[in-house]
């Protein structure tokens, strides 16, 4: 018998049993929304103008609460434009990022929330960070943009050059493994 | 597909299922699988299927509903897990392993490659400089599509007046 999707919750809502954070999405009704830029911008492009225009890209991926790494297009935003990110995501995508040859911001800040199994101290975790930037001036978040210059571009470049190219061999190697014997 | 070539190269298959579109109503994928079985197959065809979307978990110990669902449409179709390839971005070979056990006979599980290939990540971008004098704002935070994490993410940076130092957006696009 085939199960039917819909009549379980995803795992995804079970943090709303948690009254604390529970309490703080009472507030944001169905039609709520926000937005607080010049919302001209075509999102699912690249658009170099306003993603520099900020530090820290604070990247809400597509699932959170869920037991597997999961990477989308967002993820790789930031390094097109040569910023810093945090990965609001599954536990261990941080961790991915790195095994594509990707580098992070470890000397920066604590990335340990990457390995945070329980959702909802990785997601206190993650605000603790942005909650530190965000106490630092304008001049300071450009001072350490520049200081990391050389991770900003070494991903920007090893995403641009590399990683394709390095995943496709990786691909064929699997295939090559998957015609064996299992 | 970025891996086609590759996948042309080694395998022999008749078309990839993408499981995204099946995942409301999976009879409609045995449906389509149904005339494809065959009594045997050559060892290098492979039934391959895309998973590049959300599975739906009830515990975070079990395998997801949607990769159940995918083996028992093979078991009831005597669809041999050796002859099934899942490319995906996620870890999910250890659902797959456990999945072999608890609804086949055999202990040959459905293949996963994982990779980093989607088509959508491998986009032509700009070259762009630093530009960091053009920081102006202390976090992009942006979160188009309503989900929960992003709500409860959202509602912490209101309750903590930090929305005004970032590029925020939660909700629909506002209309022009």
């Amino acid at each position: 018998m085939i199960l039917k999707v819909f009549p379980f919750n995803r795992i995804n809502d079970y943090w709303t049993k948690n009254p604390e954070l529970y309490k703080f999405f009472k507030e944001i009704s169905k039609d709520f929304s926000y937005v607080n830029f010049d919302d001209h911008y075509d999102i699912n492009t690249a658009n170099n103008e306003l993603f520099q225009s900020a530090f820290l890209h604070v990247v809400t991926e597509t699932v959170f609460y869920y037991p597997n790494i999961f990477l989308s297009e967002k993820s790789f935003k930031p390094i097109i434009n040569k910023r810093p990110f945090l990965l609001v995501s599954s536990a261990g995508c941080l961790e991915n990022l790195k095994n594509f040859g990707f580098k992070t911001f470890n000397d920066y800040w604590d990335e340990s929330y990457d390995s945070i199994e329980d959702s909802d101290q990785r997601m206190l975790a993650i605000f603790e960070i942005i909650q530190n930037i965000c106490s630092k001036s304008i001049f300071e978040l450009q001072d350490m943009t520049q200081s990391m210059s050389d991770i900003l571009e070494f991903n920007f470049y090893h995403y641009r050059d590399f990683f394709k190219e390095q995943e496709l061999k990786k691909f064929e190697q699997e295939c090559i493994k998957n015609l064996g014997v299992r | 597909m970025i891996v086609s070539p590759i996948l042309n190269k080694y395998f022999v298959y008749d078309r990839v299922f993408n499981l995204l579109f099946y995942q409301n109503a999976m009879e409609e994928l045995y449906n389509v699988l149904l005339p494809m079985k065959r009594p045997d197959y050559e060892s290098n065809y492979r039934f391959i299927f895309l998973h590049y979307d959300t599975d739906y978990y009830i515990t975070n110990n079990q395998p997801g509903i949607l990769l159940r669902n995918l083996q028992k449409i093979l078991v009831s179709l005597d669809i041999p897990n050796y002859f099934c390839l899942i490319l995906t971005e996620q870890n999910i070979q250890k659902e797959l392993d456990q999945l072999a056990q608890e609804e086949t006979n055999n202990d040959c599980s459905i293949s996963s490659i994982q990779h980093g290939l989607q088509d959508w990540i491998h986009k032509d971008f700009l070259d762009v400089d630093l530009n960091y004098m053009q920081i102006s704002k202390k976090y992009i935070c942006l979160n188009r599509h309503r989900r929960s994490h992003r709500a409860l993410l959202f509602s912490i940076l209101k309750n903590k007046n930090l929305l005004d130092d970032g590029i925020v957006s939660f909700g629909s696009r506002s209309p022009k």
